[in-house]
């Protein structure tokens, strides 16, 4: 699926700029902070939520005075955005692929895509806050660097990492500042709800930095879910 | 030491070269007394104007040929170990979640994606469709250069357009800030972190040179020359 939103988010660029509706009040860019609440449910039940903070980016496409058959599209926007944070350690997760078994500590890192349709209410809080809601898919990686852990089969040592691949859904809701001009900066918040379920799990070997290589990867058929809730602010930026 | 002695001399040499007294000093430069800042001789900023389908196309096609060029020049390792034709017709059109470092993710991409960003500023467009084109360059980079050692990563192509866009959008007020202060010094890093205000595409130096007119009035003439 990720293959064919790709190709038409860049089909659907080319002719917005060949066509000359790339103005600039139809595109935005925001960026922020985020702080994370989340975790993978994995091999076996235990303490693996963590906290966690970094760092929001999205791009959205807001269809400005488009009407269509009398329907003023004006309060819909497209937007992907890009999650990623650090989490503290987490005490317990267990991970398994057919060679190795591995549970115990681990710092996670985390990358979370999401493509929302997001729908930006008529109503203002205090005359400047809009309220906004926004669902699409997303998809998350989880890179654990275990510490503290224990092999239960196979070999593992330091210089490797866990990777967990997941897809699923994202909900947001938050609040935007309604501005006359882009250039005064419109501040946001919001939650966001990321529920995915895990695909794939990789072993990789990370002794060189520069190039991190997979050594093991299994597809995963077990219903082993990740779950975040993510508080994002930030303002918009051009 | 040869870009520490380089530095050296063009900070002297646009500035303080031969000055004996302080009138020699600033015999080339006007003071402003009330402000008591430089009065610089050129304006930097942008200027948005409206591209022919042709001139898109030339826009994206000299960027693509660009990355073509440095892809193999940065990155010699991995194109030599693990680039192979086979591998090429492998990856193409496939789109993975890679697991680089975030060295890559998060300062490589970024980076690029801003000098990007900054190209196509200096040619003209506009904020969006500098960012819009830089995600199709970074796409048409992902897919057919890259492709030649390893599959599209969905990280990259979200990464070098959206964050680059952002750096490079305070790269932008930082380096324009830097360049119209009048400082030598600040024009040498208003270029060095914004290297595409060196080329023949940019347009946007303008010469401000004072002048008088016929009934007495004075006046300052902006000379923008494309």
């Amino acid at each position: 699926m990720i293959k064919y939103l790709t190709l038409t988010t860049f089909i659907a660029f080319f002719f917005l700029i060949t066509t000359g509706h790339a103005n600039e009040k139809a595109i935005l860019l925001r960026g922020g902070a985020t702080a994370a609440f989340g975790g993978v449910k994995s091999f076996d039940p235990g303490n693996d939520y963590f906290w966690g903070g970094g760092f929001n980016v999205n791009a959205g496409f807001r269809f400005s005075n488009l009407t269509f058959r009398g329907y003023n599209f004006s309060p819909w926007e497209i937007n992907a955005s890009g999650n990623s944070y650090w989490g503290r350690t987490v005490h317990h997760i267990k991970s398994e692929l057919e060679h190795v078994s591995v549970e115990g500590g681990a710092a996670i890192r985390t990358f979370v895509i999401a493509v929302c349709l997001k729908y930006h209410f008529e109503t203002l809080y205090k005359k400047v806050w809009q309220p906004y809601l926004g669902l699409g898919p997303s998809w998350s990686q989880h890179t654990l660097k275990m510490k503290n852990y224990e092999v239960r089969r196979g070999t593992f040592t330091n210089n490797n990492r866990i990777a967990y691949l997941t897809e699923g859904a994202t909900l947001i809701f938050g609040i935007e500042e309604n501005l006359p001009y882009r250039e005064m900066h419109p501040v946001y918040m919001e939650f966001a709800y990321t529920l995915t379920a895990v695909k794939k799990i990789s072993l990789l070997d990370a002794s060189n930095h520069k190039e991190i290589e997979s050594i093991e990867y299994a597809n995963i058929d077990k219903h082993i879910y990740s779950h975040i809730i993510m508080f994002n602010i930030g303002m918009t930026i051009f | 030491m040869k870009i520490i002695l380089l530095t050296i001399w063009f900070i002297l040499e646009t500035s303080m070269l031969g000055a004996q007294t302080k009138e020699d000093l600033y015999k080339n430069q006007q003071l402003n007394e009330s402000q008591k800042a430089r009065t610089p001789k050129y304006h930097f900023g942008y200027i948005e104007k409206p591209h022919s389908t042709t001139q898109i196309f030339k826009d994206l096609g000299f960027a693509y040929g660009l990355t073509l060029v440095l892809y193999p020049l940065t990155q010699p390792e991995a194109v030599a170990s693990k680039g192979s034709w086979t591998r090429y017709k492998d990856n193409l059109g496939n789109i993975v979640f890679d697991h680089d470092a975030p060295f890559w993710n998060v300062m490589v991409h970024p980076i690029s994606g801003s000098q990007l960003y900054l190209y196509y500023r200096a040619c003209g467009y506009n904020k969006g469709q500098a960012f819009l084109l830089t995600s199709l360059s970074s796409a048409l980079f992902e897919f057919t250069v890259e492709v030649y050692t390893e599959p599209a990563s969905a990280p990259d192509l979200f990464n070098t357009p959206v964050l680059g866009s952002i750096l490079g959008y305070g790269i932008e007020n930082l380096s324009m800030y830097l360049l119209n202060t009048g400082n030598p010094l600040g024009r040498f890093f208003g270029h060095v972190i914004n290297p595409a205000t060196l080329f023949w595409f940019y347009d946007g130096k303008m010469i401000i040179t004072p002048d008088i007119s016929k009934d007495g009035q004075v006046m300052t003439r902006l000379y923008l020359d494309f």
